[in-house]
């Protein structure tokens, strides 16, 4: 099978997309990029090129560079996609929700239950999150618990380039508004990729590692820290569960309960901040639907309660890490 | 070394397998044990299954225990014909461990072997195996399998006989899209992967939907055949779950999709949830799920088997055998009754649908005689 | 005038029916018979229809807090507008909705809107919808004077600028943001804002009925035919306070009183067809009383209907989840 990176997943999805379906169009600040300049067009390709080369094949008119202006972005996106396009509107880093929140929570995420059930909003926001990248305060943050929170839009997190494929166009596809977000530091990593089209239904985890001693349960790029202890667990002769959640809303209640219920004894790695975060919320469903399973204390790996720091050394501190997640895990194995 | 012992190794179920777990040894240290015998349980990354003992004799010492992962080849348990001292056994253990080279490097990704061809128009992915032997084996799976199903089958019989295990258009790496379905097609499409592959006479063994497949083509290209080995095959009755295939079909979850692969085994503790997730994977292709719709419409109408393939298979000119699991949920094992005394029929107790993958050496042995005579 | 008897009578009759519809709610909302917040547009009806009398079904507007005159004017139905404020089943959104958030998609209404300033961000969609699509169609954004100064305004009229999207901003400014005044909340002028950004801007008198479909007609006939955005700043007022309840101490009694009287555009309107001889009072009349009927129809009806019930409560969040 092709191998290829996320970013290229995530590129090839639009590609396939767009050349199927007419009403698809990508919306944000330099998702071509050179727009109005006499220099290269297509310059950019978003901020870090995952959108480049899409120009060539669909022109200004269905890839349309904006101003800076995240409001009207997602204002935009959701009247398109009220009223006949099929929108995928990049919102550059998650970070900049700060300026534009109003669009998604009170405006596309309500449309259909305030309306009574009439709206169809098939709305995509593309958004990168997440840190490691130096990137200080105010372009590292997650804040995927925060579109959780709010009933009416789905949130989806690939961990890894067949799902970020998968997940990309089913989230096209989904006649809801979805939040699709992309951890930085995933763009380079690579897998296998087929080179049709398909779709990944939302609320539908996976799990990457089957074991008897211990659960870990993580989304996005936390699931490749979670194989990655697994794997180290198992030449010690300890196997444990991975479960990526893939989508948080909805969430597969079912799988996490079978993944806790598998081993009783239960990590979970989440790189938001610690308060009412996705640990948390999974935590309290175990706690509820599936105690007396339980042979340990819940154990989570979260950063502190502090915005994301920039010198490199106390970002390190701060990120969960493979390290911190083995010691969690052998406290309680 | 003493000729007496014999290594019993980690198998090689499936051609991208690099190292397998052992979850349970079914036989104990001292214990006899006969070739043919379940002596553990093994897991894959793809499949739970129980390994057959390669040998007579008796279970001297047990290398690798419950839980232990090791590489495809290398030593998990001595076997003797008669008692040996220990101090025999151990030096027969580290001959192996200093000859064992793994071919297999853990750490790099796994040789692509699937190879792609064009027949009639149709991009056909396809396994082979050869060893310059004169006989050809082709393996057709049935309906929503692929080559992989051929796991403990393909590389076993490849020791003695030139194999090609092929994924059917919609179905695996091949084609998604296609326009007609019928037997009849699909039987001129295996004529024609045999020429466009150079293979002027071969052995077909197929699966259920697979099978009646390969009848077809028997009954229509007879001199490209030298003999059948069909696994519950379609086409002998009118009953099958027609349930099963529309389930199958529009299985969105790996819940949905478990409860109906259960229908397939007698012992549904086989199914991992990597081999649903290989499933589900070819179901999410676009237009896959259209085009086993089309072949649905090819196997099932009204509820009842559509296609009669009695009088085709009875007055087959080559050897033919056939394999049921007795427990066979999709397609009634009974459905053997109405074959001729020329075909050799071998019905498998404690076996579901899936005789090839529950019950390898009996299909694999059921082959070979079959080929060989 | 451009105008022929039949258009005349039909923006007499929008007026009416939403004078009757707001003035109705008015009292029911006094006498404690309706939930909610209401916010009414009494004395802003010329706007409303002079507007939307250059619109087709397939336009599209984006209301605001203050909406129920746009969604008449854009042709929702007022039975389920009514059953909407009380709340019931066979409301317009279910129940689900209310006065801020009433929407017909099949009318071309994308929704009022409980955010100062919600509605023209997504106007701009409905017109890159349009200019996708090419279908050449417009979509209207109303706001009012206290959302001209939200950062959503000046990025939604620079948008439709740069992609010359077919977008009308209507600035509906009747002098007051909730209790404050727009001479002290908004800088500089209204006007001055939508030329900054390159818009065709224009003035309007929002008690003249043909003033206003006049301006409406020059920027939504542009916009049909590419020629990009405009903004619309009407000038009018509002006879009720900021919503209901509001005792509007922050406006003198003679202010009250002239808005009544001498800036009411139903009064203005029917002067002036009277004395142009365009239409007959009694044929005005008729209308007036019609409105009263329906409106008093609708309450009548509201008041009866069924509230939603609990399996009420969980549907219609996605379409599939």
């Amino acid at each position: 099978m092709p191998i290829k990176t996320y970013r290229e997943a995530i590129n090839e999805a639009l590609l396939q997309e767009m050349k199927k379906d007419e009403n698809v169009v990508v919306i944000g600040e330099d998702v071509a990029g050179g727009a109005g300049t006499n220099g290269e067009q297509d310059a950019w390709g978003g901020v870090l090129g995952v959108t480049k080369g899409l120009l060539k094949h669909f022109g200004r008119e269905r890839i349309i560079d904006t101003p800076i202006t995240e409001t009207a972005i997602m204002g935009m996106a959701s009247g398109a996609a009220l009223t006949g396009l099929r929108p995928v509107a990049e919102l550059m880093f998650v970070d900049f929700m700060g300026v534009c929140f109003d669009q998604i929570l009170n405006q596309t995420a309500k449309f259909r239950y305030m309306f009574g059930g009439k709206a169809v909003t098939p709305l995509t926001i593309r958004t990168m999150y997440g840190g490691g990248l130096r990137a200080a305060s105010q372009h590292s943050q997650c804040l995927y618990p925060m579109f959780t929170h709010v009933p009416g839009i789905k949130v989806v997190l690939p961990s890894n380039p067949y799902d970020a494929k998968g997940l990309l166009i089913q989230s096209i596809r989904d006649n809801d508004p979805v939040i699709f977000m992309e951890h930085k530091n995933l763009y380079d990593t690579s897998g296998d990729v087929p080179d049709e089209s398909y779709s990944i239904p939302f609320g539908e985890a996976n799990f990457t590692r089957e074991g008897k001693d211990l659960t870990f349960i993580a989304m996005g790029q936390t699931v490749e820290i979670c194989n990655n202890v697994a794997d180290t667990l198992k030449k010690e002769g300890k196997t444990c569960t991975v479960l990526d959640l893939r989508t948080l809303s909805p969430l597969d209640e079912d799988s996490i309960l079978e993944a806790a219920e598998e081993t009783g004894k239960i990590v979970i790695v989440d790189e938001s901040y610690p308060r009412c975060n996705v640990a948390t919320d999974i935590s309290a469903l175990i706690c509820q639907k599936s105690f007396d399973s339980l042979k340990a204390g819940i154990k989570m790996v979260t950063p502190p309660h502090t915005p994301v720091p920039f010198s490199p050394p106390l970002e390190d501190l701060y990120l969960p890490s493979e390290e911190k997640v083995l010691n969690v895990a052998k406290e309680i194995l | 070394m003493s000729t007496n012992l014999v290594a019993i190794t980690m198998p090689k179920w499936g051609l991208s397998m690099k190292e397998g777990s052992i979850l349970k040894w079914i036989k104990s240290n001292g214990d006899n044990i006969s070739k043919g015998d379940m002596i553990l349980e093994i897991e894959t990354e793809k499949v739970v299954n129980e390994m057959e003992s390669p040998e007579d004799g008796k279970i001297l010492k047990i290398c690798a225990n419950e839980g232990d992962t090791v590489p495809v080849g290398s030593i998990i348990a001595v076997c003797g014909k008669q008692d040996a001292s220990n101090e025999e056994i151990d030096a027969f253990i580290e001959e192996f461990n200093s000859n064992f080279k793994s071919e297999i490097n853990l750490e790099e990704g796994e040789e692509d072997l699937n190879e792609k061809i064009k027949v009639s128009d149709l991009e056909i992915n396809f396994i082979k195996n050869i060893n310059s032997n004169n006989e050809n084996i082709l393996f057709i799976h049935g309906f929503g399998g692929d080559l992989n199903n051929w796991m403990f089958n393909q590389n076993e019989l490849s020791e003695k006989f030139n194999t090609y295990a092929i994924d059917l258009p919609g179905h695996g790496m091949s084609e998604k899209n296609i326009h007609s379905s019928t037997l009849d097609d699909l039987a001129n499409l295996i004529s024609s992967f045999c020429i466009a592959t150079d293979i002027n006479s071969v052995n077909l063994v197929g699966h259920s939907f697979g099978a009646g497949i390969s009848i077809k083509t028997a009954s229509l290209y007879p001199d490209l055949i030298n003999s059948l080995t069909l696994i519950s095959p379609i086409g002998l009755g009118k009953e099958i779950d027609s349930a099963y295939l529309e389930n199958f079909i529009n299985a969105e979850s790996r819940r949905d999709l478990k409860k109906e692969i259960e229908k397939l085994y007698f012992n549904s503790d086989i199914i991992t949830r990597d081999m649903l997730n290989e499933v589900l994977k070819s179901l999410r292709i676009d237009n896959v799920q259209s085009t086993l719709s089309k072949i649905q419409n090819e196997i099932i109408i009204n509820g009842e088997q559509k296609n009669n393939l009695i009088d085709e298979i009875n007055s087959a000119k080559v050897p033919v055998c056939v394999v049921w699991g007795k427990e066979d949920q999709i397609i009634p094992s009974n459905h053997h009754e109405v074959l001729n005394d020329r075909i050799k029929i071998i019905i498998e107790k404690d076996c579901g649908h899936m005789a090839h993958i529950e019950k390898p050496s009996v299909v694999n042995d059921a082959i070979n005689s079959t080929i060989v005579g | 005038m451009q105008l022929n008897r039949e258009e005349l009578l039909k923006a007499y009759e929008g007026m009416c029916l939403i004078r009757e519809f707001d003035d109705a709610v008015h009292y029911e909302f006094a006498a404690d018979a309706m939930p909610g917040f209401v916010h009414l547009y009494v004395g802003e009806e010329a706007s409303a229809m002079g507007i939307c009398m250059n619109l087709n079904e397939k336009d599209t507007i984006a209301s605001t807090h203050r909406g129920h005159g746009h969604c008449i004017a854009k042709g929702c139905d007022v039975n389920d507008m009514m059953k909407e404020l009380y709340g019931k089943k066979d409301g317009i959104c279910g129940g689900k909705g209310g006065s801020m958030h009433i929407a017909d998609l099949s009318k071309g209404m994308l929704g009022a809107n409980g955010i100062v300033g919600g509605g023209p961000p997504i106007v701009l969609g409905a017109a890159l919808t349009y200019k996708t699509k090419k279908t050449n169609n417009v979509s209207v954004g109303f706001f009012g004077d206290g959302a001209s100064n939200q950062g959503s305004i000046s990025e939604s009229m620079n948008m439709a600028s740069v992609l010359k999207l077919p977008a009308i901003f209507v600035c509906e400014d009747n002098g007051y943001a909730e209790s404050t005044a727009r001479e002290y909340a908004v800088g500089g002028k209204i006007l001055d804002r939508g030329k900054a950004f390159g818009l065709d801007s224009h003035e309007v008198d929002g008690d003249n009925f043909f003033e206003v479909y006049e301006a409406a007609k020059h920027v939504i006939d542009n916009a049909r035919n590419g020629k990009g955005p405009a903004l619309l700043h009407i000038k009018t007022s509002k006879v009720y306070g900021h919503f209901e309840g509001d005792a509007i101490s922050y406006r003198t009694k003679e202010e009250n009183e002239r808005i009544k009287n001498d800036e009411d555009p139903l009064k203005i309107f029917k002067k002036k067809v009277i004395e142009a001889g365009l239409l007959e009072l009694t044929q005005l009349e008729n209308i007036e009383n019609e409105s009263k009927a329906k409106i008093k129809k609708a309450i009548q009806e509201s008041k009866e209907a069924e509230f939603p019930n609990a399996n009420d409560l969980l549907t219609d969040v996605y379409i599939k989840y």
